[in-house]
């Protein structure tokens, strides 16, 4: 554990040179362009967040800063590697609310602990994260990759049964990479469009390995993809879907997990349609249904589990999601995500603008809105604005 | 009954080799002209590196591309620049058409609508890049006049989609150069028969033994101050592209 950290605290040390040199843009342009074995790039953003009350009266400010350093090293056609790290500074009125909070920034799912929390101050936390760390083999139609990375299944756009292995809040928008996850994946590719990939991923308890295999092919226009292997212990079953009803994007995913002696078996189901019509307006409508979700009003939210896992895509049973989204002009677009739970009456109002100020630098202001049905009534539980700048190198 | 049919048909043919006769430029040369000047851009397969500028009255952005294109069927675009879209590609193969979105490490499927629709914010449509519908197999070419377009004789013609073709286009007329098939201008109507789009081809320079136009700029009517130009930096003609090469697993790993 020491000595992983050590790891970081060297990597950081050279980071940080890099970021402060002024040169720092020409050092990367010559490596990225002379030498082209070695690519680094990332981004800087900084986010506001104001979490109003249900009536807008109060509110509490959170501040972050947000680094993301990915480095690409590809010495021959055979092997690369990757190692991505994530700087995140907080401070504000949030974290000081927020009882232990760093330690709420953990990947649970890790099984090698590379994060370092360099301050962790009531008023102030400082965090890293390596989230990817691979070495990869390819040798013809075969590859291998071992480390951390992202193992991503997902074959529809708003909700993904077949992602198994990895676990994010689809809330968390400021995480487009979402968390890595400690594996081996071999692959191979039989034809242009059909392909076997093989994983095992370990955790830090051995009871939530996920060992699983997928096949993937493309007849009449369609992807399939069928998935079978081990969630915790205990066999899980999917199937997933990508095509078209004449010019309407049509895919869905569904996900069983056998029962273990806490839970029952499970389903995830999802299906969507999507389609872009005249000057860029785009729909997606989408509907999820997690059998072990609830499906009567939440009478006391507080004592309410809303841990997002693979099993549990939404808390609740019945999901319903609609995007709107526009381009205004290639610079300025926005978007419009409503989600609505029949049942407990859970409402999520997502709106988003986005800006392109400069050609690298983005702006976007991003709200959500939760509301939902308590004691008979239904009334709004909270609200948040976000600010984001977005710098790009 | 068989007599009066026969003479009929009879008389339909001469009537047809009439206005055949009469006819200065047959439909069939109409045809031959738009698929050399297909051929001349297209080849069997191109390898491209473009610059795309996107122009208003107040900025521009830039971005550069690789493009692969074999046939009508496949091709992949990667882009190179601006940086947050660095490593982006797009797969065509027939119908089909995929995203890969390296921050999010996965490839999403496109609904087949996106494909009339803007690409990436400019004035090409999907359609226009990768070329997904022919201008010689999906039109009725007919032959209108001669005219001149940056004084070199050029033919013009008048391409109707075929009534079976989803096209975008209600009609275009392009203008194609006598002496070496270029396509200097071209005029998109919609199917009201509004004049939506012009295409105009610059600086003509050879690569790869071809001489073809290498700044394409589209122009679109009802917004002013507001284009795109395509730039060829590079181009490479009929150099073996393998079907393989246009495949998901190659997607994610082009740079």
């Amino acid at each position: 554990m020491k000595r992983s950290s050590f790891i970081i605290k060297l990597i950081l040390f050279f980071n940080c040179l890099l970021i402060r040199s002024n040169t720092y843009a020409q050092i990367r342009d010559s490596i990225n362009h002379k030498n082209s074995s070695l690519q680094i790039r990332g981004y800087l953003k900084d986010l506001q967040t104001y979490t109003f009350s249900k009536n807008y009266n109060e509110f509490i400010a959170g501040n972050l800063i947000h680094n993301r350093l990915n480095f690409r090293y590809v010495p021959s056609s055979k092997w690369a590697s990757g190692l991505e790290i994530r700087n995140r500074i907080f401070w504000g009125e949030e974290i000081k609310l927020t009882p232990d909070f760093s330690s709420a920034l953990k990947n649970q799912n890790e099984l090698l602990n590379m994060s370092a929390t360099w301050i962790n101050a009531p008023e102030l936390v400082f965090h890293t994260n390596i989230d990817r760390l691979w070495l990869q083999y390819t040798n013809k139609n075969f590859e291998a990759r071992l480390g951390r990375q992202r193992i991503n299944w997902g074959i529809s756009t708003i909700w993904n049964p077949n992602d198994i292995f990895n676990t994010y809040n689809f809330l968390d928008f400021d995480y487009e990479e979402r968390p890595g996850r400690d594996a081996l994946k071999v692959s191979q590719q039989f034809t242009s469009l059909s392909n076997f990939e093989l994983v095992a991923s370990a955790s830090k308890v051995s009871k939530e390995n996920v060992y699983a295999a997928k096949y993937f092919f493309n007849r009449k226009n369609y992807d399939f993809q069928f998935i079978g292997g081990f969630f915790n212990e205990k066999i899980t079953l999917g199937t997933g879907w990508s095509g078209s009803i004449v010019n309407t994007g049509f895919k869905g995913e569904i996900q069983y997990f056998a029962p273990d002696k806490d839970n029952k078996d499970q389903i995830n189901f999802t299906i969507e349609a999507d389609y872009l019509f005249h000057k860029s307006w785009y729909v997606n409508g989408g509907f999820l249904w997690n059998s072990e979700g609830y499906d009567q009003p939440v009478e006391n939210l507080d004592n309410t589990s809303l841990r997002f896992s693979p099993k549990h895509l939404m808390p609740t049973k019945w999901n319903t999601a609609l995007t709107v989204s526009k381009s205004f002009t290639p610079l300025f677009s926005g978007s419009l995500t409503t989600i609505f739970a029949p049942g407990t009456n859970l409402l999520i109002i997502l709106p988003d603008l986005t800006y392109n100020i400069f050609t690298n630098f983005d702006i976007d202001l991003i709200s959500q809105s939760f509301y939902i049905e308590q004691q008979s009534t239904f009334t709004g539980i909270t609200h948040r604005i976000f600010l984001r700048g977005k710098w790009s190198f | 009954m068989y007599i009066i049919l026969n003479i009929t048909n009879s008389l339909r043919f001469f009537l047809l080799s009439l206005i055949l006769a009469f006819n200065q430029f047959p439909e069939q040369d109409a045809s031959d002209i738009v698929k050399k000047a297909d051929e001349k851009m297209r080849g069997k397969t191109s390898q491209a590196e473009l610059v795309i500028i996107t122009s208003r009255a107040n900025w521009s952005r830039k971005m550069d591309v690789k493009t692969w294109i074999k046939g009508t069927d496949y091709s992949m675009i990667l882009i190179q620049s601006p940086i947050k879209d660095k490593g982006t590609v797009f797969l065509k193969r027939g119908k089909e058409v995929w995203n890969w979105i390296p921050t999010l490490e996965r490839s999403i499927k496109l609904p087949p609508s996106m494909m009339s629709q803007s690409w990436m914010g400019t004035d090409f449509t999907n359609d226009d890049l990768v070329k997904e519908s022919s201008v010689v197999n999906d039109y009725i070419h007919t032959l209108l006049s001669d005219t001149l377009i940056a004084n070199k004789p050029c033919f013009k013609v008048q391409m109707i989609p075929k009534p079976e073709t989803a096209v975008v286009w209600g009609k275009i007329i392009v203008c194609i150069d006598k002496k070496d098939y270029l396509e200097l201008h071209t005029k998109f109507f919609d199917e009201d028969g509004s004049l939506i789009n012009i295409m105009n081809a610059y600086d003509i320079k050879e690569m790869d033994g071809r001489l073809i136009p290498t700044r394409i700029e589209m122009i679109p009517i009802d917004k002013k101050n507001q284009k795109t130009e395509i730039i060829y930096k590079k181009i490479l003609f009929d150099k073996l592209i393998d079907d393989n090469f246009f495949t998901l697993s190659k997607m994610k790993k082009l740079n």
